[in-house]
């Protein structure tokens, strides 16, 4: 028992390179995916303000995946795995639900949300403005989102 | 997400206490739309217990920034951190909304 709970509080291991986390498609677990990624980025000593950019760009993809691709659907579900390479973190968020074409996406102009009073649309500007390489593609019955974001 | 509402120096104060997210913007969007619907002239959201804001949060400012301006209220975001700085910056929203570290006089 004593080994156990050694281990517990030294997880995730310090030389782990590769995190999974799953959840079901609904918005109240966002914050669960947050605290997921603040965790595994924390160790890895990346901090603020990339820490919270990573964090931010993978929430506006798993709110898009929950609301929209599943329509906070709780029998569906939404992986995330975060993958630590040379220079930069790998993230792919997968789910099951309809398949997002980025690209045809068109970026809005902020002047046209305010006019239009959107209050959506603005979260793929950020996830574009954030990361360095996005690409949404379909294998089987699978979305895949892959991000990635270099580190200095 | 919790939201207090207070009223301060002729200020109608929005306290936003947790996260800004997906799910909790739209309590923030109901007591913004009560606030223009009593004709409050003066709104500040104060950001001094807000840790995190998602494009969700920023988009209830953003949608109401033409009644602000058409209705003459006076808007602003009051304590903010510095990472929901850097996020209005990588938007360029800190041009387009009015940033304060402490609550005005205002005189209506």
């Amino acid at each position: 028992m004593k080994n156990l709970s050694k281990s517990l509080t030294n997880y995730p291991p310090s030389n782990c390179n590769f995190f999974g986390f799953n959840t079901t498609c609904s918005k109240d677990n966002l914050k669960e995916i947050r605290e997921f990624l603040k965790m595994n980025l924390s160790i890895k000593h990346i901090l603020d303000p990339t820490q919270n950019q990573i964090i931010t760009a993978v929430d506006e993809i798993c709110a898009n995946s929950i609301i929209h691709a599943n329509h906070e659907n709780e029998n569906k579900c939404i992986d995330i795995y975060l993958k630590y390479l040379e220079n930069e973190v790998e993230i792919e968020i997968i789910d099951k639900g309809v398949f997002f074409d980025f690209s045809v996406y068109q970026e809005p102009l902020m002047q046209d949300l305010i006019s239009n009073k959107q209050k959506g649309s603005m979260g793929l500007i950020l996830v574009k403005r954030i990361m360095d390489d996005i690409k949404f593609s379909r294998h089987n019955d699978k979305n895949v989102c892959k991000m990635t974001k270099k580190l200095s | 997400m919790v939201l207090n509402t207070l009223t301060q120096n002729n200020i109608h104060i929005l306290q936003v206490i947790g996260d800004l997210d997906a799910t909790s913007s739209l309590i923030l969007d109901g007591g913004l739309a009560s606030a223009i619907e009593q004709n409050k002239k003066a709104i500040v959201i104060d950001c001094n217990q807000m840790q995190y804001i998602s494009s969700a949060g920023l988009g209830v400012f953003v949608s109401y920034l033409s009644d602000f301006e058409s209705k003459k209220i006076y808007f602003a975001l009051m304590g903010i951190n510095d990472n929901v700085r850097n996020i209005l910056t990588i938007l360029g929203l800190e041009k387009l909304i009015k940033i304060i570290d402490e609550l005005p006089t205002i005189e209506l």
